[in-house]
């Protein structure tokens, strides 16, 4: 049976457009792999019905939700409310990863007591440090790719057969390997140490609820 | 707090002011949730001793630990 990979892409400003951006490199991963379809929702189509569709037409097995939220909801397209405690039982027997609202311990506490396997996010707000300059161009912005390395570690992790528990250890360690090697050559404007902070505070606060064996094997 | 954990977190206070305050105060930092902040914001919230501000303080002096480690 070929298993889902779903992912919710908006991008109306300047941190979706990032977000927007990062999680490309989750689909060039995903499509990598024999056996799975990846159902992309993106721009002004992550809306709540073509999610609550997607999500019980198509079945996925993981879901990766971009963009903005709060504690108790993820949102879509111009912060439209997409996923809440209304309609989260429709990721029963999912994994759940969150970008990057701090949606962990208040929308995830509910989604696995409804039965969501393992709900992967942030207990604070998801930091990122980008250059003014290249908010066009997000893939250009030489601050922006620590938190694109960093996130793409951990869904390409669920993707490749780790379960959350490996995840996230994985992807901590990679934050680590991160903030150490940052350097301070060519920093003029000083954005190396904000940049070290920001991924510090996405370790310190990267976590989940609910079974931390929950793997999404292809 | 004790005395002692209190004069251990005025300290680490300073130390995280210090840093900040090498750093251009209208920096910012995207959120999660629809959000900006400065480096002034970060540092408001440190001096006031708010919630955020403790976070912002443990994450700084947990950065400072990964950098020194040989984790």
């Amino acid at each position: 049976m070929t298993k889902c990979f779903l992912l919710t892409r908006p991008n109306y400003d300047p941190a979706t457009s990032y977000l927007h951006y990062f999680a490309r490199e989750a689909i060039v991963i995903a499509k990598q792999l024999k056996g799975l379809h990846v159902s992309d929702i993106e721009g002004n189509k992550v809306t709540r019905p073509n999610l609550e569709k997607s999500m019980t037409h198509e079945n996925p097995g993981l879901v990766f939700l971009n963009g903005h939220g709060d504690k108790m909801a993820i949102w879509g397209h111009k912060d439209e409310v997409i996923l809440d405690s209304k309609n989260i039982n429709l990721a029963k027997d999912k994994i759940v990863y969150s970008l990057a609202c701090d949606s962990l311990a208040g929308l995830g506490d509910i989604a696995v007591r409804q039965g969501t396997q393992a709900y992967i996010g942030y207990q604070e707000n998801f930091m990122l440090v980008a250059d003014p300059t290249r908010h066009a161009s997000p893939g250009k912005d030489n601050n922006a790719l620590p938190f694109k390395m960093a996130c793409t570690k951990l869904i390409e992790s669920l993707l490749t057969g780790s379960n959350a528990r490996e995840a996230i250890e994985i992807t901590k360690r990679e934050y680590i390997r991160l903030i150490k090697s940052l350097g301070t050559s060519e920093d003029p404007y000083g954005d190396v140490s904000l940049v070290r902070f920001a991924l510090a505070w996405d370790l310190e606060f990267l976590d989940m609820k609910g079974n931390p064996e929950a793997c999404f094997a292809v | 707090m004790t005395s002692d954990k209190v004069d251990i977190y005025e300290e680490q206070k300073e130390l995280v002011l210090a840093r900040f305050n090498a750093i251009s105060p209208e920096s910012k930092i995207m959120l999660g949730g629809d959000k900006e902040l400065t480096v002034k914001d970060l540092i408001s919230h440190v001096e006031k001793g708010d919630e955020f501000g403790r976070k912002i303080v443990q994450t700084q002096i947990r950065m400072l630990k990964v950098l020194t480690s040989n984790v």
